[in-house]
């Protein structure tokens, strides 16, 4: 975990147990929502995957997740790779885009809208 | 923001990085193409822009945080690069990879944007570019969405690095509002040992063989006879240069020295002296003051002065050797770009890329200002361009001739791009019912 420039790595001292683990799921989240509140990001070194990817939106915003996903779009369109890690939510590429709105008008406004 | 209700040629110039997002969502609405300046300094710099409007950021300028204990500056986009330079300078910081200002070889004044243009120096070659130093952004697509990326730490790998994906992406993916970068302490002193009198293709031979000791350069660049001039040297000369804190830059001078001194005379050029003439280096004065046209060539080192050779069979050009052979700098004698010799030269050599820096806007229409792309890359290139600027209103042909695949923002282009692909050789034969 990181915040500012100082590496904080946060483990537990007792031996790997249900009851530790627990505790660890719990507190890890806490720890890094604080990290990103003054400034840090929530990992440094290892990416996001599927443990932190819950929290990405502590960092990002829904805009700033779209565009990172569009960049995944240009590579693997239909998903194929690491399906479900990095991004708190799955869209499909197409989903991504907007609609057309020139001067106000919707394209097509006789067709109705769901 | 300026008042948009008329179509005919505007310059907005917003004052801040929500005027921006209001300007390019009308564009994107609109489908009117912005052209996206700081204050123009590299506008002469890549294929002429075709947009009728103007997106000016000069307003967006000032040091918005800066730490120097935390070694990172959070700034406006369009703050002047050397107001940004003096103020690191005052507390002893630098850009470490010593962006260089094209303002002396296009004619125009110092520059502001260095991200997008991905700005380096001499020092590239230990010390990386704008690309290795940029921690985090803040910008606008051309969807006219307002996004970040990174942030302003150096350990940081969180989601896609879209900062560093920009960094050379000539304002045509986004408009950057903020950058923060990281800086580094300004190191002590530095010192350049010379060797005189080298032909090219044993100064590059010198020039690699300094890089592989344990001498730590940061720089390595050679001049040819004639073309020091301006930077004071009257005879050929092999420059490396050392940088870090003196007993260590003495220690490692004498080392170099007594390498070096068999293949020709060596001398020694002290820090002030050695920071002017690499700040001329850095700025390719030795081509300043003239039209003629100039490419930027970079190949692997030990090919520097091969591709050189290969060029000069065919037309007459002037050069000089910068990251140890590995870039080079060409002025055409004769005013023509040769683009076919130059290019066909570099794939004798073993590839690489060239880039037209300076000439007529008119030969910058014709001729490929960019190393062309090979069908893959090409179509990767377009379909990241229609993911961030489905309208493509964002500095339209800078890097390439525009074709008008991307306009509507329904979709993602797929279908559009199939027949961009089509028309680049992508498919093959048997995939294409129409060349049966």
């Amino acid at each position: 975990m990181q915040a500012t420039a100082t590496c904080i790595r946060s483990f537990f001292m007792t031996p790997i147990s249900r009851t530790n683990w627990n505790g660890w799921r719990i507190s890890a989240p806490t720890i890094l929502k604080l990290c990103v509140a003054v400034g840090g990001v929530l990992t440094g070194e290892h990416g996001v995957g599927v443990e932190k990817r819950d929290l990405m939106g502590e960092m990002f915003k829904e805009d700033d997740l779209a565009q990172q996903q569009r960049v995944k779009c240009v590579f693997d369109d239909k998903h194929l790779l690491n399906p479900g890690k990095v991004f708190p939510v799955l869209h499909r590429c197409a989903e991504l885009d907007r609609m057309h709105v020139h001067q106000g008008q919707l394209p097509f406004p006789d067709i109705p809208r769901f | 923001m300026n008042d948009t209700s008329s179509v005919s040629d505007r310059r907005f110039r917003p004052a801040d990085a929500d005027g921006v997002r209001e300007v390019v969502a009308w564009a994107t609405a609109e489908g009117e193409p912005l052209e996206v300046l700081g204050t123009g300094s590299k506008r002469a710099l890549g294929r002429p822009v075709k947009a009728a409007h103007i997106l000016d950021l000069s307003a967006l300028t000032g040091v918005e945080d800066y730490e120097p204990a935390e070694l990172v500056l959070t700034a406006k986009a369009a703050t002047p690069i050397a107001e940004v330079e003096a103020l690191l300078a005052e507390n002893g910081q630098e850009f470490a990879f010593e962006p260089m200002d094209y303002g002396s070889l296009l004619g125009g004044e110092s520059g502001r944007g260095m991200l997008g243009v991905n700005l380096a120096g001499p020092k590239r070659l230990k010390h990386g570019a704008a690309r290795d130093h940029v921690l985090g952004i803040h910008a606008v697509s051309g969807r006219g969405e307002a996004f970040k990326s990174g942030g302003t730490v150096v350990k940081n790998v969180t989601g896609y690095d879209l900062s560093r994906g920009l960094a050379g992406s000539w304002g045509s993916l986004a408009v950057t509002t903020l950058l923060s970068l990281k800086v580094l302490p300004a190191l002590e002193t530095e010192a350049t040992v010379m060797i005189e009198g080298l032909a090219d293709a044993p100064a590059v031979d010198a020039l690699c063989l300094a890089m592989g000791t344990s001498a730590e350069a940061c720089a390595a660049a050679h001049l040819p006879a004639g073309l020091g001039a301006s930077l004071g040297l009257e005879v050929a000369a092999t420059l490396i240069r050392l940088e870090g804190f003196s007993p260590s830059v003495d220690y490692r001078f004498e080392a170099l020295a007594a390498l070096m001194k068999r293949l020709g005379s060596v001398s020694h050029i002290e820090a002030d002296a050695s920071r002017a003439l690499w700040r001329g280096i850095r700025d390719v004065r030795p081509f300043c003051g003239d039209a003629l046209p100039v490419w930027r060539i970079s190949v692997t080192p030990m090919a520097g002065a091969e591709v050189v050779v290969a060029i000069r069979q065919t037309c007459s050009a002037d050069a000089f050797y910068d990251c140890s052979g590995g870039l080079v700098w060409l002025r055409m004698s004769d005013g023509e770009p040769h683009e076919a010799d130059v290019r066909g030269a570099i794939g004798k050599v073993g590839g690489g890329h060239a880039t037209l820096v300076r000439a007529e806007p008119s030969v910058r229409s014709s001729v490929p200002v960019f190393q062309p792309q090979d069908p893959a890359l090409a179509a990767l290139s377009r379909r990241l361009k229609a993911q961030f600027d489905p309208a493509g209103i964002l500095n339209p042909g800078r890097m390439r001739p525009e074709v008008k695949w991307c306009v509507s923002s329904r979709g993602n282009g797929a279908g559009k791009e199939a027949l961009a692909m089509k028309r680049d050789g992508l498919f093959t034969r048997a995939a294409d019912p129409q060349q049966q």
